[in-house]
């Protein structure tokens, strides 16, 4: 959240308010990880002044962190922090990419300039999965392990709300409100459709028990 | 024909229990190898049902495999995520290959077909089906169908392509087509066939690839039904043969539009074919030898028996020549022995019985039947050869006397054996001498006419005369012969036999045998038994009379006395004369009750004409056989009690020869007799052979005559003397003499210079009826009294 106070404060506009999200799921459980995204329907948010950065890292084998929400434009580096190679690739549509197998961090940061959820996966290892949200406002926030999202530092005027979540119902992101920002802050309780997780087990058979059918001349 | 039922009957009996014990033991036997047929046909069925089940999953795993990893292919989930559709084609036939899929395709999240290697049918099922399949599938790891295409199910596994995220399905699948049954069927040893069940109101199971031969797939898929569900191992018939049914729906949860049918087949082998036709067979030959041994049994049983029938009915005709030879130490052999012994028995008996119905037991001779045989037959014999048969029926005179009471039954039958003995000696063997009965013999002389006949019958009674020794006695037997010849005296047994009788009687009669038949008798015979017959009614039917003939004195011509004499007047014969009926009456026994009858209406008329002066007693005969009845004594007195006649008035007469025969009782009665106060007469005399002595000796009062000396008195001199000496002789004894028959004038003079007492005759008068007597008494007396009449007119003395 450090991260993100920061290009607010380089913000021109005086009038600053608040917007707090606590995103729940159908059955009211907090939900992390879900991606808040707030776009100004009043005015046309200041231009990025330098390119901002990110990292995406591979730890443990998995995408660190799970959900990385970007703005428009910014450049994502990949460092390794595992001790075995990995190669991560994206076939989605707002950045196709694959990097070679490598340890540590590759050369080069990857440029985000697509708005759009994209995939990342490790061609090594089927079951990492990660995201980068890359999202064309300086507004946005991702929920904490309680599922809490706070935006400060919002010019007043009114915003389309959006929430989007990798196991959410809809793949793609959903426009919840549109809610008016004043100086006064303004919280919001979203729930979000979640899918289930997926199951990695084995099939059972396709023939069905017939054991039970052949107790009478055994007993 | 009934030995026959009889074995029949034996052989259904053990054809039956045979039968009875067979049948349970082959249903037995039958539903044990059944049961165990069908339990070890369970073991195949469920092994083999587990080797399906594991092959299938088997297959299933093999299938999931193989679409996870082309899914996992990076290249291509490259191809799958960027949209390039040849690669996807191209990779999809590459794995199709590499695992022997028959068919791989990729479908969008959204169900839609990608790219695919089913190159015909756009509107193929499959498509449809695949959709839903994806669109239910989700999140799930991977999906799994199995869908009916192309004639045969197909087994598609669904796997999502991650890249990393779910982008797509990547589906695969194999066809489940004869080769995959002929292996199933190679694994599990089962037959196996596919169905397809109809969808939602289409009722109709669908043949789909099987180890079946197809008439039987179609048989299978009219049977089965249109339940999916798994079932109980069930038999099901195919045509002829049975088989062990399993079904199993192929796909877990609600779908099942395809069932895979195991089944083995009942007869697998056709081992229990060959046992039960083993069974039969031993079923078969069990009743064989049983009928085999069955009829042995019943043949020996029914050959003795069907010999011992044949004896039975053959001893039921009456022939006992033949004996039955059974030898056998059983029952049977026993019942062969009783039927010899029962068969002599009776031939024994029968014998017995043949002699004893036509042979007297008595004398051992002929019986009255077998004589009338012989006679017959000998009547048959004469009549063809023109021959003649002699008749001789003889009798033993008193027998019954030497029976009753001289010498005892025993006596008796021990001389009528020695008699018949005789008889039997005396004859040809060729004659018939036969037993009559009683003391009655018969003899037949064949060929022998009258004379010659009289002959033998003469020398038969000179044999018969011997004396016969019975123990201590000597017995003198007399026999009366009489004699019939056929064909002189008869054309049939009956008459020569009746003729022979009646001259036999006449011959006792007269005591002359033999007596031949002579021409009449039998008629004589006929009515002499018709009088007696009709002479028990003659007096209550009032057909008798009296008729009285007067006897005058000589000396004063007075009547003093009548003789009364019995008339009977015949309702069909007329007047029969008293010589003719008296000896029926006496010979019948009848006479007592006309001696009683003459008695009472006598005593009567004699008191009636004495109460109106006619002072005339009355006389009657007497016969012997009266005079051997006590009791005469008493009935006279009565008589004379009853109707007041002094007993001087009645006067007895009895004969000569009655008085002669029997002395002791004689005398006795006529003692008795004379106490009673009643005359006694002595009738007949001169006929008798009386002793003078004997004569001294009875209580009489009276001779009478008889008439035969006294008819032709005048014509003859010895009659003359005769009459004059008994005259004298019975004044001598101090009796009265009558003479009776006298005829005329001149006979009654010179009785009366003999100085006879009384005289009785048709001069003097016939016998007249009671009025007719009193009237002509009257007349008599009035001419007697006014005059002595001229001894000529005594005969004209008539009665009007």
């Amino acid at each position: 959240m450090v991260w993100l106070a920061q290009p607010l404060i380089l913000m021109p506009c005086l009038a600053a308010g608040a917007f707090e999200a606590r995103i729940t799921d159908a059955e009211g459980a907090p939900v992390a990880d879900a991606v808040l995204s707030l776009h100004a329907l009043d005015f046309t948010p200041p231009a990025v002044a330098d390119t901002p950065r990110a990292s995406m890292d591979q730890r443990n084998r998995r995408f660190d962190p799970y959900v990385l929400p970007v703005r428009l434009g910014t450049l994502v580096k990949f460092p390794n922090s595992d001790d075995i190679r990995h190669s991560v690739y994206s076939f989605s549509a707002p950045k196709r990419f694959k990097l070679p197998l490598y340890k540590d961090t590759p050369s080069a940061p990857i440029i985000f300039d697509q708005p759009g959820v994209v995939v990342l996966g490790c061609n090594i290892h089927d079951w990492m999965l990660g995201y980068i949200y890359v999202a064309d406002t300086p507004y946005f926030g991702k929920a904490d392990a309680q599922g809490k999202v706070d935006i400060e530092g919002l010019p007043a005027g009114r915003y389309e709300v959006t929430l989007w979540h990798p196991q959410a119902r809809s793949r793609t992101p959903q426009v919840m409100e549109t809610a008016p920002v004043d100086v006064s802050a303004l919280a919001r309780v979203y729930s979000l459709e979640m899918r289930s997780a997926p199951q990695n087990s084995q099939p059972t058979s396709s023939v069905p028990s017939v054991e039970d059918k052949f107790k009478r001349w055994r007993q | 024909m009934r030995a026959l039922s009889f074995r029949t009957r034996i052989l259904a009996a053990l054809a039956c229990v045979i039968a009875c014990v067979l049948a349970p033991i082959f249903v037995v036997v039958y539903s044990a190898i059944r049961a165990s047929m069908i339990e070890h046909a369970e073991v195949s069925l469920e092994t083999g049902a587990r080797v399906f089940a594991q092959s299938m999953r088997e297959r299933d795993e093999q299938l999931l495999y193989a679409v996870r990893q082309a899914a996992s292919d990076f290249g291509f989930k490259e191809a799958v995520a960027t949209g390039d559709v040849p690669t996807i084609r191209s990779a999809l036939e590459n794995y199709n290959k590499r695992i022997g899929a028959s068919e791989a395709l990729v479908l969008s999240l959204e169900g839609e077909v990608v790219a695919s290697t089913i190159v015909e049918l756009p509107g193929s099922p499959i498509y449809p089906v695949l959709s839903e399949l994806i669109r239910e599938a989700e999140d799930t790891p991977f999906a799994r169908a199995t869908v009916v295409f192309g004639g045969a199910p197909h087994q598609l596994m669904a796997v999502p392509v991650e890249a990393p995220e779910r982008v797509a399905w990547a589906v695969m699948g194999f066809v489940m087509d004869e080769t995959l049954v002929a292996i199933l069927k190679a694994l599990t040893g089962l037959e196996i066939s596919f169905v397809g069940y109809g969808k939602r109101g289409r009722n109709a199971v669908m043949p789909l690839p099987s180890t079946l031969v197809p008439p039987l797939r179609d048989a299978l898929a009219s049977t089965l039904g249109t339940n999916a569900e798994v079932s109980e191992p069930y038999v099901m018939h195919l045509r002829d043969a049975e088989y062990l049914t399993l079904k199993i729906p192929l796909e877990a949860g609600g779908r099942h539009e395809v069932g895979a049918v195991l089944q083995i087949p009942l007869e697998h082998g056709g081992q229990f074919r060959a046992l039960g036709n083993r069974l039969v067979l031993i079923s078969l030959l069990a009743l064989g030898v049983a009928l085999v041994a069955a009829f042995i049994l019943a043949h020996g049983v029914a050959r003795p028996l069907n010999r011992l029938v044949t004896a039975t009915q053959r001893i039921a005709q009456g022939d006992y020549r033949h004996t039955v030879e059974i030898q056998r130490s059983d029952e049977l052999g026993a019942l062969a022995t009783s039927l010899n012994t029962m068969q002599s028995a009776i031939a024994e008996r029968e014998d017995r019985i043949a002699h004893q119905a036509f042979h007297d037991t008595l004398t051992g001779l002929p019986n009255r039947a077998l004589a009338h045989d012989r006679l017959r037959s000998a009547i048959e014999h004469a009549r063809r050869n023109g021959n003649t048969v002699g008749v001789l029926m003889i009798d033993v005179d008193r027998f019954k006397e030497i029976n009753d009471t001289l010498l005892g039954h025993h006596t008796g039958d021990q001389l009528l054996i020695e008699l018949g003995r005789r008889l039997r000696a005396t004859v040809r063997a060729s004659d018939t001498v036969a037993r009559l009965g009683g003391d009655e013999f018969l003899t037949l002389v064949e060929g022998q006419n009258l004379e010659a006949a009289l002959l033998v019958g003469a020398k038969l009674k000179a044999v018969m005369a011997e004396p016969v020794k019975l123990g201590t006695v000597e017995v003198v037997t007399e026999v009366s012969i009489g004699v019939s010849v056929y064909p002189d005296h008869g054309e049939d047994a009956e008459a020569l036999l009746r003729r022979a009788d009646i001259a036999m009687y006449e011959g006792k009669r007269t005591r002359q045998s033999p007596t031949a038949y002579k021409a009449g008798r039998e008629e004589e015979h006929l009515h002499r038994l018709a009088l007696v017959n009709d002479l028990r009614r003659a007096a209550p039917n009032n057909e008798l009379v009296v008729h009285y003939q007067p006897k005058i004195e000589l000396g004063t011509r007075a009547v003093t006395q009548v003789e009364a004499l019995m008339r009977w007047r015949h309702p069909r014969y007329g007047m029969v004369p008293p010589d003719e009926f008296i000896p029926l009456a006496e010979q019948s026994g009848h006479i007592r009750a006309l001696t009683h009858w003459l008695l009472d209406t006598v005593v009567r008329d004699c008191s009636v004409w004495r109460r109106e002066g006619i002072e005339v007693g009355v006389a009657i005969n007497i016969s012997v056989t009266d005079l051997t009845s006590v009791d005469l004594p008493s009935i006279v007195e009565g008589r004379l009690r009853e109707h007041g006649l002094e007993p001087g008035h009645l006067t007895l007469e009895v004969t000569e020869s009655s008085v002669m025969r029997d002395s002791g009782k004689i005398i006795l009665m006529l003692e008795s007799l004379d106490k009673c106060g009643v005359r006694l007469s002595i009738d007949d005399f001169g006929t008798g052979y009386s002793s003078l002595s004997h004569l001294k000796r009875l209580p009489v009062h009276e001779l009478k005559i008889d008439k035969s000396f006294v008819l032709d008195l005048m014509n003859n001199t010895s009659d003359a003397v005769i009459v004059k000496s008994t005259i004298d002789l019975g004044h001598n004894m101090g009796l009265r003499v009558v003479a009776e028959g006298v005829e005329s004038e001149e006979s009654l003079k010179l009785l009366r210079s003999y100085s006879c007492d009384m005289a009785q005759g048709f001069h003097i008068s016939k016998a007249l009826p009671l009025i007719e007597f009193i009237a002509w008494f009257k007349q008599y007396e009035q001419l007697r009294t006014a005059s002595a009449p001229p001894a000529t007119e005594i005969s004209r003395i008539k009665v009007l």
